[in-house]
């Protein structure tokens, strides 16, 4: 989800508000694909990657790009995509309940852990998201470095009227973002259910989590985006259950209370997010410091 | 041939060329004209950049009024921007591909090769996998020339080519550009802030103020006129 809300900002300059929205559209494929049509629980991701692409197609153009025609900013841009997040949490209410009407199950508060397979104890949600991230970046670099495409994607994101100079068909290019955009976040939220107990408002708690992510990334490319949500994934498992632990158990709910403290850490002290470290200087340091821990050895 | 008829365009409702007509002919064009006259905007509406208003842009008989940028692009005009005309965060490599993105693999790969043989300082080991943005400013001049060059261009808008550059650069990158004619037949309008070296350069000229074509006259001529001497390219006589 944070690559997703990155690659929106960064190629086509959209803050994307609506993107763990995108994730719970990613849920509710899901959902359909295993229980009303009997499709199992990870060939259901393609749907989801599909159907979360399209849905990011049609946005693009109902919403985004008549906007952007009419010359709205960033913060315009932005407001949209909140008041977008509002308008599809609504619609996947109304889906759950006609969804809960017409077939009679249950479709809040569901969890699809029977779905899952389960390897030497090792639980098989790990290792298809695991598999699948890694498949994701792996396409998404070979996409931003070897191919046509990809490099129109950066070069856009630079500057959308030089590009568009270089013969850059940039509505075709905004299209394929977008498409990502949509699929990106949809498939990752294919995998939500697996975990937690989903439902059509359950973006409310995951987009503290992705913000975090992008901040601490530097929403500037994809490798800092998948960095910054691993760090934070990371500290929100670990931390919370650690202080769970010595505080007990009431304080799980609040793990993204960890995540709220990350991106205000990183405002304050490196407001450009990992990207924006002077990394040259950082390696450079602490090549001199292991050298004279050497020489001193 | 380039040919714009009673052309008003501006920025939504900023007007700011107004009732522009020229028609440009094979060779060196060269358009002078005080700061803020609207050079880079006349170089823009011909894009498809700017907000047209009124009249039509015609390119070797093809209409290319309100044409979207890129398929102007695909008829063979290569415009190079007055700043950043280039990508920054992407290498030298790069660059040159996304200036040569409408062209398939291979005919981009040869032409790759044909436009460093024009810039060999580009072509070097160290230079072509270099983020653009740790280029010198002549260098990155160059680059963006050659990212020009790389579409095949029939017609090549070059915007100021040699701002902010020292008086040496300027010289060499005027001398490319004159190479690059000869050897590619592509024909060059480009707007100038050095004017004397620019007239020297070009063919036909054209004085553009306030929005409207003052003056169009061969290159010569124009170098030749007292009053322009005095006017809008005096000082530069005394620097070089």
């Amino acid at each position: 989800m944070a690559i997703s809300a990155t690659l929106a900002l960064s190629i086509t300059n959209v803050p994307n508000f609506a993107v763990a929205t995108f994730g719970t559209i990613g849920i509710y494929i899901s959902f359909t694909c295993i229980k009303i049509f009997g499709i199992g629980l990870y060939p259901s991701l393609i749907f989801c990657f599909l159907g979360g692409g399209c849905i990011g197609v049609i946005i693009y153009y109902l919403l985004i790009r008549p906007l952007r025609n009419r010359g709205a900013t960033r913060e315009e841009l932005m407001i949209a995509t909140l008041g977008l997040d509002v308008l599809l949490i609504s619609l996947l209410n109304i889906y759950a309940d006609y969804i809960n009407r017409t077939f009679k199950i249950r479709t809040r508060d569901f969890i699809l852990s029977v779905y899952d397979f389960n390897v030497n104890g090792i639980d098989g949600v790990f290792i298809m998201s695991t598999l699948v991230f890694i498949a994701v970046l792996a396409l998404l670099h070979l996409m931003f470095t070897k191919t046509k495409i990809g490099i129109a994607m950066k070069a856009l994101g630079e500057n959308y009227y030089l590009a568009e100079s270089q013969g850059i068909d940039a509505e075709r290019i905004c299209l394929i973002t977008w498409f990502l955009v949509g699929a990106l976040p949809a498939t990752a939220g294919g995998f939500y259910p697996v975990y937690w107990i989903s439902n059509p408002t359950v973006s409310f708690f995951i987009v503290v989590s992705v913000f975090a992510s992008c901040v601490l990334g530097g929403f500037a490319t994809i490798y800092d985006a998948a960095t910054g949500s691993y760090i934070i994934g990371l500290a929100q498992t670990l931390l919370i259950s650690h202080l769970a632990k010595i505080f007990g158990s009431w304080i799980l709910p609040y793990n993204f209370f960890v995540a709220l403290i990350i991106m205000i850490i990183t405002l304050f002290l490196f407001p450009r997010g990992l990207y924006g470290l002077p990394w040259d200087k950082i390696i450079s340091k602490t090549r001199s410091i292991l050298l004279f821990v050497r020489r001193r050895g | 041939m380039l040919e714009l008829i009673n052309v008003n365009s501006g920025y939504r409702k900023h007007h700011v060329l107004f009732d522009v007509s020229m028609s440009v002919k094979e060779g060196i064009a060269i358009i002078i004209g005080p700061n803020g006259a609207g050079k880079t905007t006349l170089f823009r509406t011909i894009m498809g950049l700017t907000n047209l208003y009124s009249g039509r842009i015609i390119f070797n008989e093809h209409d290319i009024t309100g044409m979207p940028t890129n398929k102007i692009v695909k008829l063979g005009i290569s415009y190079v921007p007055q700043r950043e005309g280039f990508f920054e965060k992407l290498t030298v490599k790069e660059n040159l591909l996304v200036g040569g993105y409408l062209l398939d693999k291979d005919e981009r790969e040869a032409r790759m090769e044909e436009v460093l043989n024009l810039f060999p300082v580009l072509a070097r080991k160290d230079y072509i996998n270099r983020k653009a943005s740790k280029l010198s400013g002549g260098e990155r001049r160059m680059l963006s020339i050659a990212m020009g060059l790389m579409k095949k261009p029939k017609l090549m808008l070059l915007d100021e080519p040699t701002e902010g550059l020292m008086p040496k650069l300027t010289i060499e990158v005027y001398d490319k550009i004159r190479e690059i004619h000869e050897e590619t037949g592509a024909q060059v309008i480009m707007t100038a802030e050095k004017a004397q070296l620019a007239l020297e350069l070009g063919e036909e000229a054209f004085l553009i103020v306030g929005g409207r074509i003052q003056d169009h006259r061969t290159a010569k001529e124009m170098l030749n006129d007292p009053y322009l001497k005095e006017k809008y390219f005096g000082i530069y006589e005394q620097n070089y």
